[in-house]
């Protein structure tokens, strides 16, 4: 391989810089036509360029949803499904993966399979539960279903899987019991598996589109993806608004995904692994 | 805090009669009971669908609130597209809001479960004030469920600037299938190279598909409910005019309107002719093209034949704010509300002799042939359980158009699926 | 707590840890037993009803699964679901071709790269299925531009049958692929240099280090990949509705498992039938990923 890193690769740079721009052509082409005319939008052969960039269409989503609004409501129920997960999730992955008790392995089966069933089948049921608690149209009832997640505690349990026992073992030489083992040691070292864990839940919360429309109505308490769903039923003929709708939907994730970048692929490769 | 109720309820759709003995609070009574007086407070919920009538219906809320300054209303609005979904596991949840819209193919549905109030006794409600064509819409066997709030009738949109380009001539009274064809086949021809059609084909059922089977001679579901129209002669006959226009490369094809949305290319210009509704007359005035708009009476068939359609306002029959409900719906139905949401140019209000505020709110395009077209148009095709149906015609009106030779069994599937449907009604 | 001896002796290093396990999991499993398990047995209990579009049930012994036998949207949906899956699936090795480029030691630029590759991962899917909608359209959408530079008419991507479902698993593919990739960059990261030193000593050439190095020790990760793809591939719903759109000529032919899931309980208002579809899914899924289990010992190295 030594050779190798003197020589410049110009194949993989090829390879990579080619793939790359397929890979991020959509979100590209959703700020070109952004930008465009709808007359430009729907041009043969694709208009490239504006001929004068339509600033306005920005402004215009803000006429056209509360977007502010619908912004706060999505960070809290993302941060509201993190925190919540982080704390359930690794709570029950350790117990999973260190303690004993009768029926663990059927009782974790059993979790996963929530995995392998639609979501759509507990809509009408969650509905009902968070009606019930009187959450309708509130942060805790958009967040409330979300924050138990099988996948969450499966991630949780690999790691812990793959953590020495040593450092618990002194610490119950200590006389520490598995509260402080566990909050003390393990859930401290555990911050790649979080933070996989944290990123996975965050880019479901905020792109979650179905549940959030079914239990908050009121436009200035539901959340930004459906706040985008309301704009595509009204504005079916205006393109460019929608797509800078879009794309200011989309932006805070991805700048959070760019600044954190280096985290976030460390996180994510651990979710992964054994 | 979860009771023993929400966890049984959480069985589901399910739940619901397991416990409906036990859901819900038994001691609500069916009957309407007095409307509340002007001085009592209360609140009501009310829920639409049509972020455009926002502003309109704010504005009604507030004129209500200067008859009966105690009770307030508090408003919110579902995109269309998963309105009747939340409606529907609102309902199933005993929680449906006081009042809020429902349309033609939901209402029979809603008020045959016994969702509906029974308005009959309404204070200062009279069916004689609305089109009858719209009561009898918005009545089940008889009983009024639903206050109508606005109507649509479909007509004939057009662009004259592209209709000159071709050398037709604009279109003045109603038109007849073989002029309409002539019109656009002319628009086609001359102007196909600039990715400009004659009309915009596409599979709308109220706005094109309904009124020509009914031109045709037909009907699109029997009058007893129990039947479907559409393997009859009349249907056959409309799709075969739609179908040979697609051959003829006159209109558009359906794989092509799937991409390319009817509504789309009318409002940006490519497309000269278009069948569709009042409604779309908020639309087409931000339509860049909208200086070159002109609309014309429906065209006609063998018969002349119009749909006409239009929101209802219905209050939920376990609702626990009665009288301020009555109240509040009493108003929606009054001559002031529909006055104030016609002077808007939200909608074309349903009362009778208030229309003339709506044709005057967009005076650019001449709207008073819709009101006329409402005395003559046929009741919106209906059963009890029509989205059922209506999600087969979206899957099915596209495959009898699609050009693959099998229009009349495409047809007659539609029809067979659809018995089935209505025959599991009753 | 009271055991007989033999229960006793034989649970000793079960119960090793009292009641602590209950304390750890008790909260998560309240929150699963109501919003999951409830309605997961509430569904399969359903099966057994017809419903009333309130709510209302009553005993249907099998009507519903006799239904199914002959609903003929029911095989076209299976068969549509696992084209999509499998095209999905394709995604793992293009996955494992980019990660192993992009982890080249001493590669310029990788982060740049990274970004690139990785972004879609925060797509949202109504945003990003109208874009996509854009970019297949027939006319004017930019696939087809580019495919007419080439000489190629292009079909119509969204309204055609097999088409539409191609557009869709592109699309699919598209947006599972940046997970893949991180996971595998890191499976990748995690080969000890020495391995490969060692196959260069025994004379591999590069081809030769990737087979017998890079993809056995990457099939932890390629395994892990594989199973969570397929649950999802089966789950296919919101990219077909967004994407496909209203009044499609193709919908009849491109339907998914879930979307005909979503057809009966919402449209049909026939939650019994639905239950019924929503059953057959699960248990497709089940045995995929226990037929995937089964197989893993024939191809999957663990250190």
């Amino acid at each position: 391989m030594s050779e190798q890193r003197t020589r410049p690769r110009y194949g993989t740079h090829l390879v990579l810089l080619l793939g790359g721009l397929v890979m991020i052509f959509p979100f590209a082409w959703q700020l070109v036509m952004s930008l465009s005319t709808q007359a430009e939008v729907t041009s043969v052969p694709p208009t490239w360029l504006p001929a004068e960039p339509q600033w306005q269409n920005y402004p215009a989503v803000f006429e056209a949803i509360p977007f502010w609004d619908q912004f706060v409501n999505s960070a809290a129920v993302t941060v509201a499904r993190v925190v919540g997960q982080l704390l359930l999730c690794a709570m029950a992955g350790y117990a999973f993966a260190r303690m004993e008790f009768r029926g663990k392995n059927v009782l974790f089966g059993l979790v996963l399979s929530i995995l392998m069933v639609p979501y759509q089948i507990y809509l009408i049921p969650q509905y009902q539960i968070i009606q019930e608690l009187g959450w309708l149209n509130t942060i805790a009832g958009i967040a409330a279903p979300g924050i138990f997640s099988a996948f969450g505690t499966f991630l949780m349990r690999q790691h812990f899987l793959g953590m020495p026992r040593s450092l618990e073992e002194a610490a119950r030489l200590d006389g520490a019991n598995p509260w402080q083992t566990f909050w003390r040691i393990m859930f401290p070292l555990s911050g790649p598996a979080l933070s996989a864990v944290a990123i996975l839940t965050a880019l479901a919360s905020w792109n979650d589109l179905m549940w959030p429309l079914i239990v908050a109505t009121y436009d200035d308490r539901t959340t930004l993806a459906v706040g985008l769903s309301t704009m595509q039923g009204q504005f079916t003929t205006d393109y460019p608004v929608m797509m800078a709708a879009s794309f200011l939907a989309m932006l805070p994730l991805m700048i959070l995904f760019i600044v954190l970048q280096r985290r976030v692929v460390e996180g994510l490769a651990h979710s992964g692994l054994k | 805090m979860i009771t023993r109720r929400s966890l049984l309820g959480a069985a589901g759709l399910t739940g619901a009669t397991l416990l409906a003995g036990c859901s819900g609070d038994p001691e609500i009574d069916p009957a309407l009971g007095p409307m509340a007086t002007r001085e009592e407070s209360g609140s009501v919920t009310f829920q639409i669908w049509d972020k455009a009538q926002e502003p309109a219906m704010q504005q009604i809320i507030a004129a209500f609130g200067e008859h009966y300054p105690n009770i307030s209303v508090s408003m919110s609005t579902t995109a269309f597209g998963s309105y009747f979904e939340r409606l529907r596991i609102q309902a199933t949840g005993d929680d449906l809001p006081d009042v809020f819209w429902i349309n033609g193919p939901n209402f029979e549905l809603y008020a045959s479960y016994g969702m509906l109030q029974d308005l009959s006794e309404l204070e200062g409600f009279d069916p004689a004030n609305y089109p009858p064509n719209l009561t009898e819409l918005y009545s089940s066997q008889g009983t009024p469920y639903a206050i109508p709030k606005d109507f649509d009738t479909i007509g004939l949109w057009y662009n004259r600037e592209l209709l000159h380009r071709a050398g037709v001539d604009e279109p003045t009274g109603s038109w007849s299938w073989g002029e309409y064809r002539d019109a656009s086949e002319a628009v086609t021809r001359a102007l196909g190279s600039e990715q400009i059609w004659g009309n915009p084909g596409g599979t709308a059922n109220q706005a094109y598909l309904y009124p020509l089977i009914m031109q045709a001679g037909s009907f699109v579901i029997s009058e007893d409910r129990t039947t479907s129209g559409y393997d009859t002669e009349g249907a056959i006959e409309a799709f075969e005019f739609l179908d040979g226009m697609i051959r003829d490369g006159i209109a558009p094809d359906v794989r092509y309107t799937a991409e390319n949305l009817p509504n789309e290319l009318f409002s940006n210009g490519r497309a000269a002719l278009y069948t569709s509704g009042n409604w779309s007359a908020a639309l087409l005035q931000d339509s860049p093209v909208r200086d070159q708009l002109g609309v014309a009476p429906l065209i006609h068939g063998r018969e002349e034949a119009n749909v006409i359609h239009g929101i209802g306002c219905a209050m939920y029959a376990r609702s626990r704010n009665k009288p301020a409900a009555s109240a509040f719906l009493a108003f929606l139905g009054s001559e002031e509300a529909h006055r104030i949401q016609a002077a808007a140019g939200a909608a074309n209000p349903a009362f009778l002799g208030t229309n003339d505020a709506y044709v005057d709110a967009i005076p650019e395009f001449s709207l008073d042939l819709f009101v006329e077209a409402a005395e003559t148009a046929r009741t919106y095709p209906a059963s009890q359980n029509t989205t059922a149906w209506l999600q087969l015609e979206e899957l099915l009106f596209p495959k009898i158009l699609g050009g693959d030779g099998k229009l009349v069994e495409s047809a007659r599937e539609l029809a067979d699926r659809m018995n089935g449907v209505l025959a599991d009604e009753s | 707590m009271s055991h007989d001896t033999a229960t006793a002796v034989r649970r000793r290093p079960r119960s090793r840890d009292g009641l602590w396990p209950l304390l750890f999991l008790a909260p998560l499993m309240i929150g699963v037993v109501v919003f999951y398990f409830w309605p997961i047995l509430a569904t399969v209990l359903n099966t057994f009803a017809t419903f009333d579009p309130f709510g209302g049930r009553s005993f249907a012994g099998l009507d519903n699964y006799r239904t199914l036998l002959s609903d003929a949207f029911v095989p076209r949906a299976v068969l549509n679901t696992a084209v999509y899956t499998a095209i999905v699936l394709l995604g793992i090795p293009i996955a494992v071709g980019i990660a192993s480029l992009l982890t080249q030691k001493g590669l310029r630029f990788s982060r740049f790269y990274q970004v690139l590759f990785f972004l879609p991962a925060v797509s949202m899917p109504v945003a990003v299925a109208l874009v996509w909608r854009m970019i297949f359209n027939q006319e004017f959408g930019v696939v087809n531009w580019a495919l007419a530079l080439v000489g190629i008419e292009g079909p119509y991507w969204i309204s055609a049958p097999w088409w539409s479902l191609l557009a869709v698993s592109i699309v699919g593919l598209w947006s599972s692929l940046p997970l893949a990739v991180i996971i595998l960059s890191a499976g990748l990261q995690g080969i000890p240099p020495e391995l490969y030193e060692a196959a260069q000593l025994d004379g591999a050439g590069t081809v030769r280090q990737f087979r017998s190095v890079t993809v056995p020790l990457l099939t932890p990760s390629i395994f892990f990949l594989s199973i969570i793809t397929a649950i999802n591939g089966f789950q296919l719903f919101d990219l077909l509705f967004a994407m496909m759109g209203q009044a499609n000529p193709a919908m009849a032919d491109t339907q998914s498992l879930v979307y005909l899931f979503y057809s009966e309980a919402f449209r049909q208002n026939d939650q019994g039938y639905a239950s019924v579809i929503a059953l057959l899914i699960l248990l497709i899924i089940a045995v995929l990923t226990l037929l995937q289990f089964r197989m893993q010992r024939r191809w999957v190295h663990y250190e």
